[in-house]
């Protein structure tokens, strides 16, 4: 009979063996007759590990993100170390990107590759394999010809030769495409039947394309190389490692984080960075590519085709390339207008090839400017719908004389080689349609907004700014788009230097401030009242000239509204709310429970009056629902 | 296989000393990396997901206020992370005056799948299933069975020995099949 710590150790052995890829089913029919009570242990374990998980809403993300960019803010600010950086649009992506993942269509991949078994969760498929490709398991040299169909487990080894290219697929849809001598092991990948693929892939060497279709917001895909880690949540990119350990990625759809010890970039759609192990990654850039012959070098300038870019000690050759021997190489295009070559092969190609990318700078006719690069286009220019100034674009052209002639321009966001998002998702979208339904307005004038990156929270505030104010809703989200935070919105549209805020209750819990001032927007005129802090005694009596006059008749109004000190309310004026803020937050106070500290407190979190009022509803509501629960 | 607390690079020391130079997109780095796992680990500990969401929040919050006195050396960072969830969850069962146990919050999903060990479980089901265990059982099956933290890591995290994890990993598992079964 064993004890109960042989018990123990035998339970943790046979976990270990189902993290490791095994069936649970497998692992608990081996176990010895005298164990055999912890057969439903290791199913239960596995049961739980496959539970799908619930995911931090999209409201809830972006609530949390403002909070922590407001206190970012302030110690920012606190500590002069450098310009308050605006969250919002780093923050925008990412939250609308979560929202669509939410309903994001899985692509099934091909040859019937989809199934929720627990080995498939934790492995990935070998498919399409051409040429060389094997397989070795995690310290063992002992490499085998990989099969379609075979699985590739944590820890495994994949590689290919140099006529190889191998695809590997995981469970909900995502691919990795080895091109020719590439190595990379599979670190760790997890997954289940709630679909949450976690997988990380160190690439030690070659080529390869990820085609990441959008994660749930607990997923994850990392690939590791010599030089940093990518970190992606759905997109499209490639990853070339040389045999320096440098490497390039390059980002086709979607965004991907670049990474290593010296520092971390962001890359867009149609953008390459370039780091080594000594070296953080190079800010990102628009790219090019040309596979043609070589037809001079000149010292660190060569040219292809008539085509020149530089060679720089970080630029990956391979083989000896001679004038008239035909090349492919790609790089990136530097603000200065430079083309710097990253990676450079021998390697033959059918037919001469010419791409770049870039932002549409110009259209005219039989002309596009890219990004500073002149491109021509005629008739037989296939040029993709909806592309705008500013759109990023890959440009496929040929030499014509000395002009580059484009044969297709497509925008970035249309090269569809994986599934497809939508940021509207559901259609329609019940929080659009809401919000259509509350201001009257149509529900893809909503959703317009909501595709610029907008949460509905802040479609929200904006139209209920846009209300209260008679502003219109543009320049509301204008001043945002500007890096104004809602805050600074509210005091810069509702605040006048002598505050004459009437409270008109409109029957309801939430008073509504009728404006008596008409804001404007131009610039100088901020009319935040400047704070002017006591002199003299910080408490007590006090007279003070942060309002001009004395008393003020708006705070003597709210201090009899709300039975408090006339110096109270002063108080909380002179620290820079206005006397709307100051009755909105005494009315919140009184319906929530809530002191009025607390409530200003969220305030300087950066919450908005209207995700402020939104949260203590919640949480009302919350109680009542306790309440309810505990009723006999 | 790796768990999840490896499976995730640990941020390096750059990264965690820009975070506490205010800089937005190392914090928001942190952020994107960390809240899944700990929104999950809130939600299973509390047990009610407006609250977990609140409280998730409320932990980056905290990490940014405490950045400037965290030391790499001495705490690994994910575990410093769930060690500040871990203290809220804390604080909100003192303050709300609830148990740690669960119960009287979360009524049992209905139907309980009958062979529930041979198949996934809704998070609600496992919710329930957990708000039935003792505090320190709870903690370590959602620390090994839904974040995947090896028994090494779950052990410095909790200040416990690896066997005295094993131990209440096996029991934890005992009662919440228990717990089902009963249903």
């Amino acid at each position: 009979m064993r004890d109960e710590k042989e018990l123990d150790n035998l339970l943790e052995e046979s976990l270990q063996a189902v993290e490791n890829g095994q069936a649970a089913q497998n692992v608990a029919a081996g176990l010895p007759e005298d164990a055999v009570e912890l057969a439903s242990l290791v199913r239960l374990a596995a049961a739980v590990r496959g539970t799908a998980h619930p995911v931090l809403s999209a409201e809830a993300q972006g609530t949390a993100k403002k909070r922590i960019s407001a206190l970012a803010g302030q110690k920012t600010s606190q500590n002069g170390a450098r310009p308050a950086f605006r969250w919002a649009w780093i923050f925008g992506t990412a939250g609308v990107s979560t929202v669509f993942l939410c309903f994001f269509v899985v692509l099934l991949v091909g040859g019937g590759l989809w199934w929720y078994g627990p080995l498939m969760a934790h492995s990935a498929t070998v498919a399409d394999v051409s040429g060389t490709v094997e397989i070795a398991s995690a310290g063992n040299a002992d490499w085998h010809s990989a099969d379609v169909g075979e699985l590739v487990q944590t820890g495994q080894r994949i590689r290919t030769g140099a006529d190889g290219s191998v695809t590997l697929a995981f469970f909900e849809g995502s691919r990795a495409t080895l091109g020719a001598a590439t190595e990379m092991n599979l670190t760790a990948i997890s997954g289940g039947w709630g679909d949450v693929l976690r997988v990380a892939l160190s690439q030690q060497s070659g080529s390869a394309r990820y085609n990441v279709v959008p994660l749930r917001s607990d997923g994850q895909f990392l690939v590791d190389t010599p030089s940093g880690s990518a970190s992606v949540h759905g997109t499209v990119f490639s990853v070339t490692v040389d045999a320096q350990g440098q490497a390039l990625f390059s980002v086709d759809r979607g965004k991907v984080e670049v990474a290593n010890g010296s520092g971390h970039v962001a890359v867009t759609a149609g953008q390459a960075t370039h780091s080594g192990p000594e070296q953080a990654p190079q800010p990102p850039a628009f790219r090019f590519a040309s596979s043609d012959t070589l037809t001079t070098v000149n010292g660190s300038t060569w040219n292809v085709s008539g085509i020149p870019f530089s060679i720089t000690g970080e630029t990956s050759i391979a083989g000896k390339p001679e004038v008239g021997q035909a090349i492919f190489v790609k790089g990136r295009i530097l603000k200065t207008g430079q083309w710097v070559a990253d990676v450079i092969s021998t390697e033959s190609r059918a037919k001469a090839e010419f791409q770049l990318t870039g932002a549409v700078q110009a259209i005219e006719a039989g002309s596009w400017n890219i990004d500073g690069t002149n491109v021509f286009t005629d008739e037989a220019t296939v040029i993709g719908e909806d592309i705008n100034i500013g759109d990023p674009v890959v440009v496929v052209y040929t030499r014509d004389g000395n002009r580059r002639l484009a044969l297709e321009i497509a925008k970035l966001d249309d090269v569809d080689d994986g599934p497809q998002t939508l940021c509207t998702g559901a259609d329609p979208q019940p929080k659009a349609q809401s919000l259509a339904e509350k201001y009257g307005v149509p529900y893809d004038e909503i959703m317009g907004w909501f595709c610029q990156g907008f949460g509905f929270g802040e479609i929200d505030l904006a139209y209920g700014l846009s209300l209260e104010t008679g502003v219109p809703v543009t320049d509301v989200f204008a001043l945002r788009q500007q890096g104004l935070g809602w805050g600074e919105i509210k005091h810069r549209l509702s605040v006048t230097p002598t505050p004459t805020v009437t409270v008109t209750p409109d029957g309801t819990s939430t008073p509504t401030p009728d404006l008596s001032a008409t804001p404007t927007l131009s610039g100088s005129e901020t009319v935040t009242p400047t704070p002017t802090l006591l002199t003299g005694t910080p408490s007590g009596t006090q007279t003070t000239d942060c309002t001009g006059a004395n008393p003020q008749p708006k705070a003597q109004s709210l201090a009899d509204q709300y039975g408090v000190p006339y110096d109270e309310i002063m108080g909380w004026f002179c620290q820079g709310f206005g006397f709307g803020e100051i009755d909105m937050a005494y009315s919140l106070s009184i319906e929530s429970g809530k002191t009025v500290s607390e409530i200003f407190d969220m305030k300087r979190s950066g919450l908005g009056w209207g995700e402020i009022k939104k949260l203590l509803d919640d949480e009302q509501e919350k109680d009542k629902g306790k309440g309810k629960h505990h009723k006999p | 296989m790796q768990s999840e607390a490896s499976f995730l690079p640990a941020p390096d020391s750059n990264l965690i000393q820009r975070a506490r130079q205010g800089d937005s997109r190392s914090i928001s780095w942190l952020f994107e990396r960390y809240q899944p796992s700990i929104f999950r680990y809130l939600y299973y500990r509390v047990g009610e997901r407006q609250v977990a969401e609140d409280l998730t929040s409320e932990v980056f919050v905290r990490m940014l206020r405490a950045l400037p006195a965290y030391q790499l050396q001495v705490a690994p960072f994910q575990g410093w992370l769930f060690q500040i969830a871990r203290n809220l969850s804390v604080d909100y069962f003192r303050q709300s005056g609830r148990n740690e146990a669960l119960t009287e919050n979360i009524t049992a999903p209905d139907p309980l799948p009958e062979a529930a060990l041979d198949h996934a479980l809704t998070h609600a089901e496992l919710r329930w299933a957990l708000s039935k265990l003792s505090d320190e059982q709870r903690e370590v099956i959602i620390l090994r069975f839904v974040l995947e933290i090896p028994i090494a890591e779950v052990a410095d995290s909790l200040g416990k020995s690896a066997d005295a994890v094993k131990g209440l990993q096996r029991r934890g598992l005992l009662t919440l099949r228990n717990v089902m079964s009963e249903k």
